[in-house]
Parts: structure tokens; sequence; C-alpha cells
């Protein structure tokens, strides 16, 4: 039995190294903009509320070729794994009770500082390094 | 009711950054906050340094050491002063509201534990009932309160559904009572107890999170790695606390208590940015 901290690290780091293992060639203006979204992420959730920041980089995704639309697609991607969530987070959240949109919101929080950290370690992106718009 | 105690209430006048230092937390420079439940406190030690500053002149030099001790860099001997203060834990937390702007949102467990504490200090309490009610998506305001509207609360993200109650009315009105005499209603209209998870919920979503910056001189751009974010409790914010005096001082304490009123002081970091401004009540 793990701890819940020791699971959020340890899914963090496998996401986020995945992000990493990118080909340079390609993706490295991806992971700068995915490693900046790791630091500004979190605190919008916290100044703006979940499904205000879930929506925000759900408007900049994408699967094509830009940078910042393949770096946000990454983020949704992530937070549905951290929140075990399949399919459309958005409609997810949307349909949720308010206790467990609570929950849903301080799982996010929590397990985004082992995002925030490993951006640093892994992907050498600082806070305020690269533009998150 | 003992003459050794006095209960301390402070109201931020503007956001209050009373922090931890660096942590590894979403937040660079978060605020301090109570270990087992998580809510913001402003520790003693904090205050204590800030009302001996505040009360400190060029006249008061002997009561101010028999009041919070003799600084043992001092050429005499170190002394530990008589005043005992406790940490300051949050009583009311200005919630973004709908209806009526804001809130000053609180919980069972935050009123149950003011009680306790008054009546364990000797103080007596302002109110001696917590209303039942305030469960889940349930909040109790106030009559005529201003935040709720055909029985509904818009806080932050949450909607809860909300009930005037004459328990909450009595106690809004005996913290108002010492808090806001000067405009009791703009309390009593905005007061609601919403339950413990949503008061959880708040104290962590509804603090104030601000990007800092520091600029390169010559290029007025952004040097590189100086953005931080600091976390602070928001302006409006209420506190609770105590002063005991210690029982080695063996003397009548009025001459103490008289001396001691503070009004506004600076707490926490960031005064030359207008942080940490609160009023101060002693009662």
């Amino acid at each position: 039995m793990k701890t819940r901290a020791q699971q959020d690290m340890e899914l963090a780091a496998k996401l986020v190294q995945e992000v990493a293992d990118l080909d340079k060639e390609t993706y490295k203006e991806t992971q700068q903009i995915y490693g900046s979204l790791c630091h500004s992420f979190p605190v919008m959730v916290r100044t703006c509320g979940l499904c205000q920041a879930i929506a925000f980089s759900q408007a900049k995704a994408g699967e094509g070729k830009d940078a910042r639309e393949k770096a946000h697609e990454l983020l949704l991607k992530h937070v549905r794994k951290v929140l075990g969530v399949q399919g459309d987070l958005l409609q997810v959240l949307r349909e949720a009770s308010a206790s467990d949109y609570m929950l849903y919101t301080r799982r996010v929080l929590s397990a985004w500082v082992y995002f925030k950290r490993f951006a640093e370690s892994i992907l050498k992106v600082s806070s305020g390094q690269q533009g998150s718009k | 009711m003992s003459d050794r105690v006095k209960a301390i209430y402070l109201h931020a006048l503007t956001p209050v950054h009373s922090g931890t230092g660096q942590a590894v937390a979403v937040v660079d420079l978060p605020i301090a906050r109570e270990k087992a439940t998580g809510w913001p406190i402003i520790p003693a030690s904090s205050l204590k340094g800030v009302l001996r500053d505040a009360l400190s002149n060029d006249n008061n030099k002997g009561w101010i050491d028999l009041a919070f001790g003799k600084d043992v860099r001092s050429e005499e001997q170190g002394e530990a002063g008589v005043f005992c203060f406790t940490d300051q834990r949050i009583l009311c937390l200005p919630v973004r509201s709908y209806f009526g702007t804001f809130a000053y949102a609180t919980c069972p467990l935050v009123l149950q534990r003011l009680v306790r504490d008054m009546r364990a200090f000797g103080v007596q309490p302002l109110f001696d009932a917590v209303p039942a009610g305030a469960e889940g998506m349930n909040a109790l305001v106030t009559k005529g309160s201003t935040l709720a509207k055909g029985g509904k609360l818009y806080l932050e993200d949450l909607d809860l559904s909300a009930k005037e109650d004459e328990q909450t009315q009595k106690i809004a009105n005996a913290l108002a009572g010492k808090l806001f005499t000067e405009n009791p209603r703009s309390f009593t209209e905005r007061f609601v107890i919403v339950s413990d998870e949503v008061f959880n919920f708040l104290c962590e979503t509804a603090m104030e999170v601000a990007a800092r910056i520091r600029l390169k001189d010559e290029t007025k751009t952004v040097e590189t790695g100086a953005l931080w974010y600091e976390e602070a409790v928001p302006a409006e914010s209420l506190f609770s606390g105590a002063v005991l005096i210690a029982d080695h001082y063996r003397r009548e304490p009025t001459d103490l208590w008289n001396k001691f009123q503070p009004s506004l002081i600076q707490l926490g970091g960031n005064s030359t940015v207008g942080r940490g401004l609160c009023r101060v009540v002693i009662a």
C-alpha cells in the first residue's frame, strides 16, 4: 500500500519523463511550454477554479503540429490520469457533485506539486521561463 | 471570569502574508496554516513581536520588558515576559459571493472551538450555542442576508442552499458587536455559516495568490527565474486568539491591561507593498 503522495510522485515522474522522451527536434518547444504550464496551471486552478482552468486548456489544446496546442493536450491528458477520468474531462467536471468537484480540485492541486518539481528537474523549465499564453 | 485573560480579534484591512518561507508546494511562498486543519493561522510569535514593536516608545521600556520579556542580548539578564499569546486562528474568511459582493464565511468547527477555548481560558464566550444545519451544501445565513436570494447562495464556484437561522443571527450580532461597532449591518448581512467540508475547500481555494517578479534594470524585462507566486489571506479576514498573563506575575493585572491598547498593526511580510495591516480588537 502506497501513500497518496507516493502514488502522485510516481505518476508525475512517469508522465513528465514521457514528455522529456519526446523527440527533441520536433517537440523541443512543446516540452518548454508544457514545463511552463506545470508551473502556471495549479496557480490558475487556485485563482480561477478547476473548471475554468481546464476549459482554458481545452480551448488551447489540439492534436495538430502547433507546439502550444500539443502542450495543452498533454496537460489535459495528465489531469485525466491524475483524476482517473476517461473521456471528456469537462463533461465529468460539469456533472460532478459539489463534493466530488471539491475533491477533484484538491487532488489536482496536491498532485501538481510533483509535476511542478519534475518540470524543473526533468524538463529543466523553471517558473516564468516560458510564457503560458 | 478571569481577569488574567483577554480575547484578541484581528481584522485584516489588507491581505496578510504571514508566511512559512520557501515551500515545496503549488505556491512558492505559502501562508502559515494549522497542521491538523490546514486553515490559515497567524503564529503567536509573529503577533507578539509586532505588538511589542507597535506599543514600544521611549517612555515605556520598563512596562514593555515586563509584558513582552527582556532581550537576552542586552547587558542585563534575559527574562520571560508575562504576556502569553496564542496563535491567531481564522474566524471568518471573506469569500466572493454572487449576491452581496462577499461573505464572511465560517463553519461549525471554527465556532465550536472558539466557544470551547474561551471557556477553557475563563473568558465569557460571545455566544453559547452553535447552530446545527450547516452540513454538506447547506448554509445558514442571517435574517435579511444580502448573500441569499430565493434560498440559494453562490460562493466562489459553489452553489449552496441557504436558510435563515436565528442562532446564526445571534452569533453575527455578537461578533459585529465586538468587531464592527460602527456599522454592524455591514457584517451581519454578510455572515454565513457553511459546512466544515465547504470551509476546508474555501480555506484552500479562496486565498489570494499573487505573481511577483523582479525586473532586469537595463531592459525592464523579467529576470530569468525571477517569477514567484505568493499566497496571502485576503483583506477582511477575521482571526481570533487570546493573551494570558503568566502565573508568575502575582500582582493585579489591571495596570497591564490599561497599557495594552494596540489598534493598528502590520503583520507578516511585504509591508512595503501594503500587506498585513490589521485592526486589533481586545475584548
